[in-house]
């Protein structure tokens, strides 16, 4: 046990490798939330007058909700007043249309993290909409998406562009007071992407969007709203990194979907916020609200997450099931080691006829890390006929680490089914030694065995995403051998 | 959905607590003893501070419990002696060839029980009798059992058991000592007396709504062996609160076959917290048939304190009109290398709800846990609700958990294959059901009380399918 220890150790201090601060010049507000601050920021980004008559009425929502605590977390508590709700990098001209006129060391920040701002771009065929600290900073492949009716902008430039659209849909799907963290985001986010695909198109490239936190003592609050008019379809791409920090930094988005008649979104997230050294020290509270409203009969959404970030995960991306026959599906990794807490999962609302939804849930845990899973699956009355099943399968590495599953099954229908099974395990003895005695090494064994035991969820991701999602796992639990 | 609880209902809730405290005062048991004084003034005390009950509370989060403050109980009393009669006679009959000890609405009732019980002559090494006799002759005994169990139940209705208890079942048995035959408790609750017009009867049952808080301490010192049997009944249409809290300590080697039926009276509230003990290679097997009470709610909570002891739970329920079902169930494997399985089934043939929530937690030092869950129901009708919660939290890597739950209904084919032999719908599916019970059923190794169970389960079925039927048909 002692090598394998050994082994845990070098590679739980090996690098962040995303950790890097960007030296840039950045209009920062000054920490603190009040009304002021909100008028501030609704100013900056010169906003319509309904726009910050909403941000203000959720942030006196706000002021009444008490921080949840039923989450299997935990975490000193957090001072929103020291945290800056502004952050934007510097520009040299008012609005940079153009990607020649951004921070070059903004450029090289994101060359740095591999995402192919330029050139590459075209050969990558990803559109990407990069969100740095508080505002987005370039959205590439406007033009080629707009020929295809396709609006794929930051929400800032949405609400100004397309009022009426936002109006329509913005909180639809997560009301300003539905919690804690989603109502301080309505109050305060500051950007996002917002994506509007019209009837009957689909998307002709996947659509991405990469997040970082830069600046310390800021929050990033971004919220994306995804609108699938009936008979689209589209491929969403989300990614997060952040500096290494000391100090706890909050990130608390919103994601809004809506799929309206036959139309179908898929959601991909790889986080890998910072997840703080091996004592728990910084990292990033990620505090996020996701949802999805399957409206139209027929449409689908499809929620694949990789979690190997973040000092504390609280995310659970849930599907409304409106429409009859839509079907919602919930694909997940989460890895947590070091200090990392995870308290995730997903929520299934069945409201329709033949309404259908998966499950399948993956959580490993090493070192002293703490994975949970929480799920609510509810079949009200009318779903006739609706069916689920959830798979939730944990896996532990150490002695040290915990895995934990909640889930609530709430059942009114006779005609639903629900099935819902959850095993925990360590990695088997026999499974290693068969991979050993064929001259595999240790490590390797164990990557493979892992890489086996998430397959079912890595193969609903985008390659490229499938590709990245198995190096960074590689990356965080080599050695870690149980 | 309202979570929080306004000011008017706490207001209430404290209330509702108070009055039973109120007018408790008359009760007796062990009043001479300082330390049960002690005790229960405490339990008074705990409860004007424990949080009450709310959605809020995740304890709560299903089972409302506002019908139950809406209803003004008293708490049941020593020097009263009405008793009720009716029925007594074909409830003793039904019961198995055991020892007996039977409580009527809430008091112990030495004509109905076997005899050496009452003496405790049982066997050498055997102390069984209502808590109220044994606190007179074993005062000291009583009180160390007393503080092996202490401290156990952190919520309201355990405080408020130990406040007003009342009597209860007291078994000891020495070690190494075998008892031949089933112990058997049975809990009989109706009115008084029958009043002859309607409306007299509607103003008595409403003075009369009493509540019994029994207390039952089982003691196994090691390697000794126990059969117990309890069974609630009541009669039809009569209101009542049952609030029971049982202690069982199994010591090094002990084992103990525990099977509870409850059928209560449809109009009844029935709480029933156990606490289960147990230390190295000690064994639990225990049978839970839950099919009656207007509002019901069990709780199991099972400690592993030594190595190598097992814990196996099976259950039953089922959920007619206008009926809430409630399981919860807190296994804690404190310490390595012990076993726990529980598997839950549940019927649902009426417009009730029926909940169901376990929690299996898995210390960091309890390596070589082994631990299993598994609910599973049926539901036959529109406007049922089912909510079932299992839960794992895992904290030791070499251990072997699993849980798993479904909820479905009777399947077609299997139905199908009935009518197409000649067997009307309703039938057929009271004969699936059965099927389906079995599985529960059939653990409960006595064999008289097995096919009583059984019985009961036929005629509920029987009255619950053939109104859905003929509601179906018109």
């Amino acid at each position: 046990m002692g090598s394998k220890h050994q082994s845990v150790e070098t590679l739980i201090k090996s690098d962040y490798k995303y950790g890097f601060v960007t030296d840039i010049d950045s209009d920062t507000l000054p920490p603190g939330l009040s009304e002021s601050i909100i008028q501030q920021i609704s100013a900056k980004k010169n906003e319509p007058a309904w726009m910050l008559e909403w941000r203000l009425k959720a942030y006196q929502r706000w002021l009444s909700m008490e921080d949840p605590e039923w989450a299997h977390i935990q975490h000193p508590e957090i001072d929103f007043q020291a945290i800056s709700y502004y952050s934007a990098p510097r520009q040299k001209s008012a609005t940079a249309k153009s990607l020649d006129e951004i921070d070059p060391e903004l450029l090289a920040t994101y060359t740095k993290l591999g995402i192919p701002l330029e050139e590459q771009m075209v050969l990558a065929g990803v559109a990407v909409d990069a969100v740095f600290d508080s505002v987005s900073v370039a959205t590439t492949f406007r033009k080629e998406l707009a020929a295809a009716g396709v609006i794929f902008c930051s929400i800032s430039d949405a609400i100004q562009d397309y009022p009426e659209l936002i109006q329509k849909y913005l909180g639809s799907v997560v009301p300003y007071s539905d919690n804690f963290f989603a109502c301080l985001n309505a109050a305060v986010f500051t950007d996002g992407t917002f994506v509007y695909i019209p009837k009957g198109v689909r998307c002709p490239m996947e659509l991405s969007t990469y997040f970082r936190i830069n600046e310390a003592n800021t929050g990033q609050f971004e919220r994306t709203l995804i609108v699938a008019d009936e008979g689209s379809y589209v491929s969403y791409l989300e990614g997060c990194t952040a500096p290494m920090r000391d100090e706890n930094q909050l990130h608390a988005a919103v994601v809004e979907l809506v799929a309206l008649k036959d139309a179908r979104i898929k959601y991909s997230t790889i986080q890998n916020w910072y997840p703080g050294n091996e004592e728990g020290k910084g990292g990033i509270y990620n505090f996020v609200t996701k949802r999805g409203a399957c409206r139209g009969d027929r449409s689908h959404i499809s929620w694949t997450q990789v979690e190997t970030g973040s000092a504390i995960t609280w995310k659970y991306p849930s599907c409304i099931l409106h429409g009859d026959d839509s079907v919602g599906e919930f694909y997940s990794v989460a890895v947590t080691r070091g200090k990392q807490q995870a308290d995730t999962g997903t929520k299934m609302l069945h409201l329709g006829r033949n309404t259908k939804s998966t499950i399948v849930s993956k959580g490993i845990s090493a070192g002293h890390g703490q994975n949970t899973y929480r799920g609510l699956v509810r079949m009200a009355q009318r779903a006739e006929n609706a069916r689920n099943h959830s798979q939730c399968d944990s896996l532990l590495i150490g002695d040290q680490c915990g895995a934990h599953t909640f889930p609530y099954i709430e059942v009114r229908n006779p005609t639903a089914r629900v099935e819902h099974e959850a095993t925990t395990s360590k990695i088997s003895e026999d499974q290693l030694f068969y991979c050993k005695q064929r001259g595999i090494s240790e490590e390797d064994a164990v990557s493979m065995i892992v890489n086996g035991f998430c397959k079912e969820v890595f193969k609903e991701l985008p390659m490229e995403f499938a590709v990245e999602a198995q190096k960074l796992l590689g990356v965080t639990l080599e050695g870690a051998v149980g | 959905m309202i979570n929080h609880l306004n000011a008017a209902q706490s207001e209430q809730q404290r209330q509702w607590f108070q009055t039973l405290i109120t007018h408790s005062d008359s009760i007796s048991l062990g009043q001479h003893l300082p330390w049960v004084k002690h005790l229960q003034s405490k339990a008074r005390q705990e409860l004007q501070s424990l949080p009450l009950v709310q959605r809020k509370q995740e304890l709560w989060r299903y089972s409302h419990a506002e019908k139950l403050f809406k209803q003004p109980f008293y708490p049941q009393t020593n020097n009263s002696d009405n008793c009720y009669q009716a029925g007594l006679e074909s409830e003793a009959t039904l019961s198995t060839d055991s020892f007996k000890l039977v409580f009527v609405n809430g008091r112990y009732n030495a004509t109905l029980s076997s005899t050496l019980v009452v003496n405790n002559e049982l066997a050498e090494g055997v102390i069984v009798g209502n808590l109220h006799a044994v606190l007179q002759s074993h005062a000291n005994l009583v009180m160390q059992c007393f503080n092996q169990t202490a401290r156990q139940g952190e919520d309201v209705f355990s405080a408020l058991n130990t406040a007003l208890m009342s009597d209860g079942v007291f078994i000891y048995i020495d070690q190494q000592v075998t008892l031949p035959q089933p112990i058997e408790v049975l809990y009989l609750s109706g009115p008084a007396e029958k009043s002859s017009s309607g409306q007299d009867s509607d103003s008595h049952t409403q003075e009369s709504r009493k509540m019994a808080n029994l207390r039952n301490v089982i003691i196994l010192q090691a390697g000794a062996k126990l059969s117990l049997i309890e069974r609630f009944s009541g009669e039809k249409d009569f209101h009542y609160f049952n609030n029971n809290l049982t202690n069982v300590v199994l010591e090094q080697g002990a084992s103990i076959k525990h099977s509870i039926l409850q059928d209560e009276s449809n109009t009844a509230f029935h709480l029933n917290s156990l606490f289960l003990s147990l230390f190295k290679d000690s064994t639990y097997q225990g049978q839970h048939i839950a099919l009656g009470s207007s509002w019901s709610r069990t709780n199991y909570t099972a400690k592993f304190k030594g190595t190598g002891a097992t814990c196996e739970l099976k259950g039953l329920y089922t959920v007619a009109n206008q009926q809430l079902n409630d399981v919860h169930l807190d296994i804690n494997h404190a310490v390595p290398g012990c076993t726990s399985s529980e598997f839950f089934k549940g019927i649902l043939y009426g417009e009730g709800k029926a909940v169901f929530d376990g929690h299996v937690l898995v210390e960091k030092q309890s390596q070589f846990s082994d631990a299993s869950m598994k609910n599973d129901n049926l539901m036959l009708t529109e406007n049922a609700e089912v909510n079932t919660k299992p839960q794992l939290e895992i904290y030791a890597d070499n251990v072997k958990c699993s849980h798993g739950t479904t909820v479905g209904q009777i399947d077609e084919q299997q139905l199908f294959y009935l009518r197409s032999r000649g067997i009307e719908e309703s039938r057929a599916k009271k004969l699936l059901c059965l099927g389906y019970a079995s599985e529960i059923i059939d653990a409960i190794n006595e064999p008289l009380f097995q096919k009583q169970v059984k019985s009961i389960l036929d005629i509920r079925l029987n009255e619950g399918l053939l109104i859905s039927s003929s509601e179906k048909s018109s």
